[in-house]
């Protein structure tokens, strides 16, 4: 059976197609390169420590991310939907290993954006033997202001969280800054973060494919933009890399 | 009840039903072409003759440039007019407002978006219709001399072969075929005998030649007789024979003539549906919808197994002159290469301009596939169809569109996804600083690309005519245009929202860019 970090790694990858960064309080930066270890990225460099420079993108417009495990959690408010509650208390039960809560806001995704110039000075420093075949480098990543990620790593656990706010509390808002948010109880096996603040908590990541240089290599006749095809010699890693590593 | 043509456009079923509805109340025996590819005036002319009413339905068809109507609903109603037969035109109000002068004085408006609103003036001009037809003097050809055909040819080597081509094939169908060539043609306003022969005929073809011949003048005599006449004529710059609006045909090679002719000649062959009958029998808008659906064509080798993803890769058609020209379209708005320049904005600027000139210059509806007698395959339509059949599924567009990137050196995708009781197809491309190679291909790597601007994906049948949502956009997205398409950000914005509903299944994503790089 799947423990309960990959049953939470699985399903926000099939949500958003992203890694989930574990432990998700790590701290991570595009342009990060490093290896995948035990189910989580290990930063082993940068790069700009190997002498690659990369632009980095602006950050891109916010918007809140939220999402629970496809089973096994269940969220109450006893604000209801009285929307001038002021102290609410919420209630999250967990009935299954894995099963997670993941509430973000004002999420922003940055990345790199001159591919083409970072994977062709990649393959100069693997040519020069200064780039590990096995590295990973991050090249997207998600930033949020405040995130609460919860992961029940028992078959029955819960949580109840005291939220205070001189504004109206909606009902289920558990990544909203301007809202006090504190354990109020809980029962079983938990990792939870509450209303963290500046997480990076999914991210995305290239190698180099395999067997990269045993292929007969035919660059195409075309001048120098031949370069651009560097990005060829590249593969994006499945989430079954990050869950058996 | 007398028979009555129903001249209407297939893509507006909600109006046709709307006003199939009020006929159906009145008992009234309308006919109709069923869809098909092939557009053969002949075949209207003869039907316009036998018929002892013409009702037509005349909805506008809007375009972001311009707003119009289609050109073969007025060549039926330029037909109705020239045989003088007894008609109710019912004209969207704007169309009857800004082309007042193209209808007679008894058109009746209807208001596109609420057709209910002028109910009674409907059921008024329908009963009085009635009335008119009951009184009327005119009598339909119906008691024609059947199987009879008149072959008339200019005198000139070529085009006299090509008519014995028409002359056996019609012969083949147990036609007595009769021949008008040479001596006969100069004495076509004066013989009457000829006239009569014209008249008397269930068909006349004319192989005419690129110069005005006596032949013209004898053509001229049918089309003013509205006498049933596939028009083929001699053109040596011809690049196909698809015909025009008005029927007419043009050539450059005999084997081309003798296949347009039996295209037409089928067409011309094929009855018409009755559509009053059909919706008392299930509903009006069962029979609109049936009359609305390509009937089965011949089976062109275009079947494909829907589960067979790496199969869409046959059904490109990259170097169809449909693809060429609309990208070439694009190389010349851009100025410049559009291989050479690898940045994602140029090639969401490509992406877009395709998907802008389809939009505004095609005429596309969104239609279910061709029926077929082929269990568990689906027809796709090619390019060199959509030149003459303008409608069009989402696996077909998806296919052009794919087709068209392609041609435009962007790295092309279909994604075909499962949803509860329906699939769908998306089609879109890699960003060209996306490696080639995923590890795996599964809905979280698709919903990430897509996230992170890697894989760009929209809705195809957003430059197709739609009155209902065929994918991801909501009924008021499809409904914010007066010709019911999309514009590309919310073709963009539909596919996301199908892509990130948390009912769907992936089935499939094919890379045709790297597919085609594979040896056969």
């Amino acid at each position: 059976m799947a423990s309960p970090v990959k049953i939470y790694q699985m399903e926000m990858y099939n949500n958003v197609g992203f890694f989930a960064t574990w432990l998700p309080g790590d701290h991570i930066e595009v342009g990060a390169v490093g290896v995948m270890k035990n189910g989580g990225f290990r930063q082993e460099a940068t790069l700009i420590d190997l002498g690659i420079k990369f632009k980095q993108s602006e950050e891109g417009s916010p918007q809140p991310l939220k999402y629970t495990s496809s089973k096994g959690t269940t969220v109450e408010s006893s604000a209801g939907a009285r929307i001038s509650a002021v102290t609410a208390d919420i209630k999250i039960d967990f009935s299954s290993e894995g099963a997670f809560l993941f509430d973000a806001l004002n999420v922003r995704q940055v990345r790199i954006v001159n591919r083409f110039d970072v994977t062709a000075d990649i393959i100069k420093l693997y040519e020069e033997g200064r780039w590990h075949k096995e590295w990973y480098v991050i090249e997207s990543l998600h930033v949020a202001d405040s995130a609460t990620i919860i992961v029940s790593q028992d078959q029955s656990a819960g949580i109840v969280i005291a939220a205070s706010s001189e504004l109206p509390i909606p009902s289920t808002t558990l990544a909203d800054p301007r809202i006090d948010l504190s354990v109020k109880s809980s029962r079983g096996k938990l990792f939870q973060i509450i209303a963290g603040r500046n997480l990076r908590p999914l991210y995305a990541c290239l190698r180099l494919k395999d067997g990269l240089f045993n292929a007969p290599k035919v660059v195409p006749v075309r001048g120098t933009v031949s370069r651009e095809t560097s990005i060829e010699m590249f593969a994006r890693p499945s989430i079954a890399e990050l869950l058996e590593s | 009840m007398r028979q009555v043509y129903f001249s209407h456009s297939y893509r507006d079923r909600s109006i046709n039903s709307y006003f199939l509805d009020r006929f159906v109340r009145s008992d009234f025996e309308l006919i109709a072409d069923q869809k098909s590819s092939t557009w053969c005036v002949a075949k209207l002319e003869r039907y316009m003759l036998e018929s002892s009413g013409f009702v037509s339905i005349i909805p506008r068809r809007a375009s972001t440039d311009t707003l119009g109507y289609s050109p073969y609903i007025a060549h039926e109603l330029s037909l109705a007019r020239r045989a003088s037969v007894p008609r109710l035109l019912f004209v969207d109000s704007i169309i009857l407002e800004k082309f007042r002068d193209d209808f007679p004085k008894d058109a009746v408006p209807f208001i596109y978006e609420e057709p209910s609103f002028y109910a009674n003036l409907h059921d008024s001009a329908i009963k009085n219709f009635r009335l008119k037809l009951q009184d009327s003097s005119f009598t339909p050809l119906a008691l024609r001399k059947r199987k009879k055909a008149t072959v008339i040819a200019a005198r000139n080597k070529e085009l006299l072969q090509a008519a014995d081509g028409v002359g056996a094939m019609l012969a083949t169908s147990d036609y007595d075929v009769f021949r008008i060539t040479g001596q006969q043609l100069h004495s076509a306003l004066d013989d009457v005998r000829l006239l009569e022969m014209l008249r008397d005929s269930d068909l006349c073809v004319f192989v005419l030649g690129d110069r005005l011949s006596y032949a013209n003048v004898v053509l001229g005599v049918a089309y003013a007789h509205c006498i049933p006449s596939v028009r083929l004529r001699f053109d040596r710059r011809a690049a196909n024979t698809n015909p025009d609006v008005n029927g007419l045909i043009r050539w450059s090679k005999v084997d081309d003539l003798l296949a347009a002719f039996d295209e037409q000649f089928d067409d011309f062959k094929f009855g018409m549906q009755e559509v009053v009958g059909m919706a008392k029998s299930t509903s009006s808008d069962d029979a609109v919808l049936d009359i609305s659906r390509s009937r089965r064509e011949e089976i062109t080798g275009a079947f494909w197994e829907p589960n067979n993803g790496d199969g869409l890769v046959n059904h490109l058609s990259m170097d169809h002159s449909y693809v060429e020209d609309r990208v070439n379209r694009v190389k010349n708005e851009m100025v410049g290469s559009l291989g050479t320049n690898r940045s994602r904005a140029n090639s969401m600027e490509i992406c877009r301009r395709l998907y802008d000139n389809l939009r505004k210059r095609d005429d596309f509806v969104y239609e279910l596939e061709p029926q077929s007698m082929m269990a568990n395959s689906q027809q796709i339509r090619k390019a060199q169809e959509f030149d003459v059949n303008n409608s069009a599924t989402c696996i077909d567009l998806a296919c052009l569109f794919a087709s068209l990137l392609e041609k435009a050196y962007q790295r092309s995708v279909i994604v075909v996804l499962d949803g509860p009781g329906f699939a769908h197809a998306l089609v879109g491309y890699w960003a060209p600083d996306e490696p080639n190679e995923h590890q795996s291909l599964d809905l979280g790597t698709i919903r990430g690309a897509q996230m992170r601007g890697d894989l760009v994906l929209f809705e195809s049948t957003g430059v197709a005519h739609s009155e209902k949502p065929v994918g991801g956009e909501t009924e008021e997205e499809r409904r914010f245009t007066d010709d019911r398409k999309l514009d590309f950000s919310t073709a963009k914005k539909a596919a996301r929202v199908l892509l990130e509903a948390s009912d769907i299944r992936l089935r499939f994503l094919v890379d045709l860019h790297m597919l085609r790089k594979l040896p056969k």
